[in-house]
C-alpha cells in the first residue's frame, strides 16, 4: 500500500474508491475507507472515512470518525470524531461527539454532539483543534 | 508330496495359531506385539506404494516434466537424498503435460496419502493447484532452478534440496483460494492489463470503471503489478483484494491526467463479478484467456500448505 495511504489512515487502509471510479449500492468495509471518486448508497465502517478534495458523496454515512475534504450529500453518523476541512462541503444531518470545522467550510444540516455518548468515555476532547476554525452550521 | 503338504499344513495351521493369538492381543490391546508378529506371519500392507511415512502421513511427490532434462539430474538426486535423511520420501509420479493431477491424486488419497509435494516450479505450482486445491490433502512445493519461482518466496521455501528441512518440519498455514468462472481454482493472482468494465462486489455494491480503460489485478498470493513494493499479502483474512488503476495512455494522456489518474483504487470482496464492455485479455495463475465476464467467490475451506519460516504473509 502506497505510504501516503498508510500515513494518512493510521497505517491500516483497506478499500479506495479511486477519482476515476463511480461506486454505487452499499459500501460497507472493517478498515479504512478513503474516497476520492464517487460514491452513491450507504457508506458503513468501524474505522476511519477519508472522503478526498473533488470526491462526491451521495450516500448516509456511518463510520467511528471522518475526515471530509470533499462534498457529502447525507447524514452523517460518526462514533468519535467529524473534521471538516477548507474544502468540506456537507449537505446532510450530523450525529457526532466531536466536531472540528475549518474555516470555509460548509455545513447545511441539523448537528447533533451525543452528550450522552461523551460522558461515558472522552469527555473533553470536544474543544481540541477548535481554536483555529469557525462552525457554519447554517 | 506328502511331505510338502504336511509342511504346508503346518505352516497354515501356525498362521491361524497366530491369527487367534492376534485376535487375542486386539481384544486385550497389546498392539506393538500384532505389529511385530503380523510382520512374522507376512500380513504387511498388500499396497504396492510401499510408502516411507514420517508420523502417519503417507507423502507423494508429483515431478513436473522440466525435471527429467539432465540438467536437474544431480539437483533431483540431492533432494531425494535429503527426503530420505529426513524419513518422508514416498511415492514419487512424473506428470506430463496432458496428466491430470486431481485424478492422480484422488487415486493415491486412497491408498492413503495425505501429503502431496508438488516438485517443480510456479508454473507446476499453479497447474496442480488450480485443479487440485479442494482435495483434503497438505500440499508442500520444493522449487528447483533459479526460474520461475516466485511462489516459493512468498511461501518461505528456499530452492532445491534446501527445500526438504521446510517440508520436513511441516509448518502448515491455511490459505484462502476461489473459483474462477465456476470452474477452475484460483490461487496466486489475476490480471488484467486494460478494459473498460462494470465490477460488482459481494452483491451489494456495483462500481463503474466504463469512463476510462483500467489495468485490474486480483492479489492473493502474489501482488498486483503495480503495486509490489512495500505490498502486505493477506492470504488468509477470508477475503480477497482487488487494485484498479487507470492504465498507462501516450505520453500526451499521462500529462493530461497528472499525478491524480494514477491513483489505485482498492476493495476487498468475497465475490465478485467482473463485466468487461469487450471481451479483454485475462492472466489468471498464469493462464491466459479472452474474457468477458469473470466471476470469482472465495471459497469456505481453505488449502493446507506446508509454509518456511520467511513467509511474506
Amino acid at each position: 500500500m502506497s505510504d501516503k495511504y498508510a500515513g494518512q489512515a493510521g497505517g491500516d487502509v483497506e478499500t479506495i474508491v479511486g477519482p476515476s471510479v463511480k461506486v454505487e449500492g452499499e459500501f460497507v468495509s472493517e478498515g479504512n475507507i478513503i474516497i476520492e471518486g464517487q460514491v452513491t448508497g450507504k457508506i458503513k465502517t468501524s474505522k476511519q472515512l477519508r472522503v478526498e478534495e473533488g470526491a462526491k458523496v451521495n450516500a448516509d454515512v456511518a463510520a467511528d470518525s471522518a475526515v471530509v475534504s470533499g462534498e457529502i450529500r447525507g447524514n452523517m453518523r460518526l462514533t468519535t470524531t467529524l473534521e471538516l476541512t477548507p474544502t468540506a462541503k456537507v449537505y446532510g444531518d450530523v450525529t457526532t461527539k466531536t466536531l472540528i470545522v475549518s474555516a470555509g467550510a460548509v455545513l447545511q444540516g441539523h448537528t447533533i454532539m451525543d452528550e450522552s455518548e461523551k460522558s461515558k468515555g472522552k469527555s473533553g476532547k470536544k474543544s481540541e483543534g477548535y481554536d483555529e476554525s469557525s462552525v457554519a452550521v447554517i | 508330496m506328502t511331505k510338502a503338504l504336511l509342511r504346508s499344513s503346518k505352516a497354515h495351521l501356525d498362521s491361524e495359531k497366530v491369527k487367534k493369538e492376534l485376535q487375542f492381543l486386539i481384544r486385550s490391546g497389546g498392539v506393538k506385539t500384532i505389529t511385530s508378529k503380523s510382520k512374522r506371519i507376512g500380513l504387511e500392507s498388500s499396497s504396492a506404494y510401499s510408502l516411507e511415512r514420517k508420523g502417519t502421513d503417507g507423502y507423494l511427490y508429483l515431478y513436473d516434466s522440466y525435471l527429467q532434462d539432465p540438467e536437474y539430474k544431480n539437483i533431483i538426486a540431492n533432494i531425494e537424498k535429503r527426503l530420505r535423511d529426513f524419513e518422508i520420501f514416498g511415492k514419487t509420479i512424473k506428470l506430463s503435460s496432458f496428466t491430470n493431477p486431481k485424478v492422480l491424486i484422488e487415486d493415491d488419497m486412497r491408498h492413503g496419502i495425505k501429503t502431496v509435494i508438488i516438485v517443480g516450479n510456479d508454473d507446476s505450482f499453479i497447474r496442480i493447484l488450480s485443479r487440485a486445491a479442494d482435495l483434503n490433502v497438505t500440499f508442500g512445493f520444493i522449487p528447483v532452478g533459479q526460474k520461475k519461482n516466485h511462489f516459493a518466496e512468498v511461501l518461505g521455501v528456499p530452492l532445491n534440496e534446501k527445500a526438504c528441512e521446510v517440508i520436513s518440519a511441516r509448518k502448515i498455514e491455511k490459505l484462502d483460494y476461489a473459483t474462477i468462472n465456476e470452474k477452475n481454482f484460483f490461487i496466486c493472482y489475476l490480471y488484467i492489463p486494460a478494459a473498460r468494465l462494470k465490477v460488482q462486489c459481494d452483491e451489494s455494491f456495483t462500481a463503474d470503471l466504463r469512463q476510462d480503460k483500467f489495468e485490474i489485478a486480483i492479489a492473493n498470493l502474489l501482488p498486483p503489478p503495480f503495486e509490489s513494493q512495500r505490498f502486505q499479502l493477506h492470504p488468509q483474512d477470508g477475503q480477497m483484494e482487488i487494485y484498479f488503476r487507470p492504465a498507462a495512455g501516450g505520453m500526451l494522456a499521462n500529462l493530461m491526467g497528472g499525478k491524480k489518474k494514477k491513483q489505485i483504487s482498492t476493495f476487498y470482496f468475497k465475490k465478485i463479478l467482473l463485466k468487461m464492455e469487450k471481451p479483454a485479455l485475462v492472466i489468471a495463475d498464469g493462464r491466459e484467456s479472452k474474457e468477458a465476464m469473470i466471476t470469482i467467490e472465495i471459497n469456505k475451506k481453505k488449502l493446507a500448505m506446508i509454509v518456511g519460516k520467511e513467509r511474506q504473509f
